[in-house]
């Protein structure tokens, strides 16, 4: 039987080195999904300001210099463009800036008098930047207050769970590492088995007198050695455009990787019987792959937010989807923390939807397999 | 009996039970919300070892569901199937191992080149490692295809792809042949060529089930041959057999117009079987001589009206004169 297995695998890898289009749209995909996301973590963090300081004294300075080293887990809050009063304002007319921060000749004066003010201008076309606008001047007014009085100011004193946050760019780069795991597994798995189909040579593979189980099994490793091809490649794109600590998806995240390979692999044998044409997998493989990035990708995310409306139904009606606990062990486990919920039950969960996708599959195959008239 | 197969020494087995025997095999498709289509009705034949077995049938007659049938992929609603004895449902990897199937479609990989197509199969199909490249080299050798054997299939003609579907069918040194359809849109050349190696097969030894909807593929290489139409038998027997079976010679009168040709037939249909197609008339004749009195008889009638036959000529049935009698001139689709 390993002869046979081999001698598929080869077959299939030797066809797939000359016709690669697959195997390239099993990369394609997830990359740009990272980059898209990389563009939107880039716009969620350091966001522009430009200052016009027009008051120079202990107060003000005090207060550009707390703007100057705000930042988060994810990097600086503002990206400051210092001017003159009418070069800012220029810019804001023009669009060039998005936020601009007035900081009054009688800033200093005020200030020492306790009732200081700065003017915030915004281009409100979104309400999610002007809130980040908002939210950050207060936050520098209030950690300017601080430290000019610490006895007279309201301190907010914070227990977090975890001794840091988790950086905005690594908990999207775990969702991503799934989907990307999914997918490729998913296009693989299915182009692999609709391929024989669509070569008319479906019947020629079933009626060896080795069984189907070279056949099985040569997919299937078939699928891991391009997944695994695919998955490197969409790694090394989430290192560069997302900073996503590659080198620490350690033999901790190695459980639930491989869980995923043959969840999605599972997933395309099902599809690849069902549909047996190439073509069609790809997009239907992409909507599936979609909905578990956006519903449980983020099952975390969606756990915090998860207030009436549309999203505490999709929550409550996934939230016993195991590939969300199974994609946070690998965001936790890169992180170095503790995760939320324990995997082992989810992992065993995610066995059996892998086996109950495969004997679906199997279902669909021996159907299929009623050959009329030629295939 | 030790014999050559794609020039391989393989031993037969000296199994006395024959390589097919079917016995009252019904098998049926059901449609969703419509009856059941019956594509094989009560079936039963049995393939001598070391012939040439012919299912000859226009389309939808049921030749592939038969062979299908044969390998398993199929199981039959009703009646047994046995080769060399093995139940091809129950005993799939018994029946697998002592047989080939070249299919209608010829099942390659285009974008492999013909020896990594046979590469493929000895090893998936389980020919020792050992003899795997020996084999290949006389598969190719045997439908010559031995200069091409690095291009991809994909650069081949549908002749050089049947051949090569032949060649991988011979790799396994099998006891049963199933040829479903094996020249179906092949050239005259490389039908030829298909014809020579499957009748030098069967001369070594080897059981051969052919499907075809080809007379003279039929007529060429069928020792057996058994005609079946919307999934039944309708008549089976050598090619003399056969056309021992309607008339040895056909006479035929071209009239001046199709009224002439019916006005002939309304005088000899009592006596003789005639038919009519436009202005031609066919009188099959069980004795030649017949002919003369047939063609005084009709002038005798038609004289008088200038519309005897213009010319007559005398033709040997052939197996399609069989085939048509038994299966009609109605179209199949």
């Amino acid at each position: 039987m390993l002869s046979a297995t081999l001698a598929m695998v080869r077959k299939d890898l030797l066809a797939t080195r000359r016709h690669p289009l697959f195997l390239v749209i099993s990369v394609l995909v997830p990359v740009a999904f990272v980059f898209l996301y990389a563009l939107i973590v880039q716009a969620a963090t350091t966001i522009p300001l430009a200052v016009a300081q027009e008051s120079h004294g202990p107060y003000s300075d005090r207060f550009v210099q707390t703007l100057q080293t705000m930042r988060s887990e994810d990097g600086k809050a503002w990206e400051l463009h210092r001017m003159s009063p009418d070069k800012a304002a220029a810019a804001y007319r023009s669009g060039d800036v998005v936020g601009m921060l007035r900081i009054p000749a009688s800033f200093d004066r005020d200030a020492a008098a306790g009732r200081a003010q700065v003017q915030l201008s915004v281009l409100n076309i979104n309400s999610d930047i002007s809130k980040n606008y908002q939210l950050r001047v207060e936050h520098a007014i209030n950690a300017m207050h601080t430290q000019a009085d610490p006895a007279h100011s309201v301190q907010i004193q914070e227990h977090p769970r975890w001794a840091r946050d988790m950086s905005f760019s690594r908990y999207m780069g775990a969702g991503l590492l799934m989907f990307a795991i999914i997918y490729a597994a998913m296009v693989n798995t299915g182009n692999l088995v609709a391929r024989e189909w669509e070569e008319r040579t479906a019947k020629n593979v079933v009626l060896s007198p080795r069984g189907l189980m070279p056949l099985i099994l040569g997919k299937w490793l078939t699928m891991f050695v391009q997944t695994v091809v695919s998955v490197a490649l969409v790694v090394i794109a989430l290192k560069f455009a997302l900073h996503y600590p590659i080198s620490r998806l350690g033999p901790a995240t190695w459980g639930p990787i491989a869980m995923l390979v043959l969840y999605g692999a599972a997933f395309g044998v099902l599809l690849g019987t069902a549909l047996r044409r190439s073509l069609v997998l790809v997009p239907v493989a992409a909507v599936l792959t979609l909905l578990h990035f956006l519903l449980v990708g983020f099952e975390s995310y969606m756990r915090g937010y998860a207030h009436g409306g549309l999203v505490e139904v999709l929550w409550q009606s996934t939230r016993w989807w195991p590939v969300a606990a199974v994609t946070d062990q690998i965001r936790f486990a890169v992180e170095g923390l503790r995760p939320v919920q324990t995997i082992p039950q989810y992992m065993l969960w995610m066995a059996v939807l892998v086996v109950v996708l495969t004997a679906a599959a199997v279902r669909v195959l021996r159907t299929r397999l009623r050959f009329t008239q030629g295939q | 009996m030790a014999t050559t197969t794609a020039g391989s020494e393989s031993v037969r087995s000296e199994s006395p039970l024959p390589p097919v025997m079917l016995d009252g095999v019904t098998a049926s498709f059901s449609r969703r919300g419509h009856e059941p289509v019956v594509a094989v009705r009560d079936l039963s034949f049995e393939i001598s070892r070391g012939l040439i077995f012919c299912l000859l049938g226009p389309n939808g007659s049921g030749k592939t569901t038969t062979v299908n049938m044969i390998c398993g992929l199929l199981a039959p609603k009703r009646g047994d199937i046995r080769v060399y004895g093995h139940s091809p449902s129950r005993e799939r990897r018994e029946v697998l191992r002592r047989l080939s199937v070249v299919p209608q479609e010829t099942a390659l990989y285009d974008s492999l080149t013909g020896r990594e197509n046979l590469g493929f199969h000895a090893h998936y199909y389980g020919v020792p490692k050992g003899e795997v490249a020996d084999r290949i080299a006389r598969a190719l050798d045997v439908v010559q295809l031995t200069d091409r054997q690095h291009d991809r299939v994909g650069t081949y003609s549908g002749g050089m792809q049947r051949r090569l579907a032949l060649g991988r069918a011979l790799l396994t040194a099998p006891d049963l042949l199933l040829l479903d359809e094996p020249t179906l849109g092949v050239d005259v050349q490389s039908r030829r060529a298909i014809w020579d190696r499957v009748r030098e097969l069967a001369d070594a030894g080897t059981s051969v089930l052919l499907t075809t909807n080809y007379m003279e593929e039929a007529e060429e290489l069928a020792d057996d041959i058994m005609i079946i139409d919307r999934g039944a038998r309708v008549a089976r027997g050598s090619l003399d057999e056969l056309r021992a079976m309607v008339a040895r010679q056909r006479l035929i009168l071209h009239f001046p117009g199709s009224e002439a040709a019916q006005r002939a037939q309304a005088t000899l249909a009592a006596q003789q079987q005639v038919n009519v197609r436009d202005s031609t008339l066919e009188v099959e004749l069980d004795d030649p001589r017949e002919a003369l009195r047939l063609v005084g008889v009709i002038n005798d009638r038609l004289s008088g009206l200038s519309e005897g036959p213009q010319r007559f000529e005398f033709k040997e049935s052939n197996l399609q004169d069989v085939f048509l009698r038994f299966t009609g001139r109605e179209l199949r689709d």
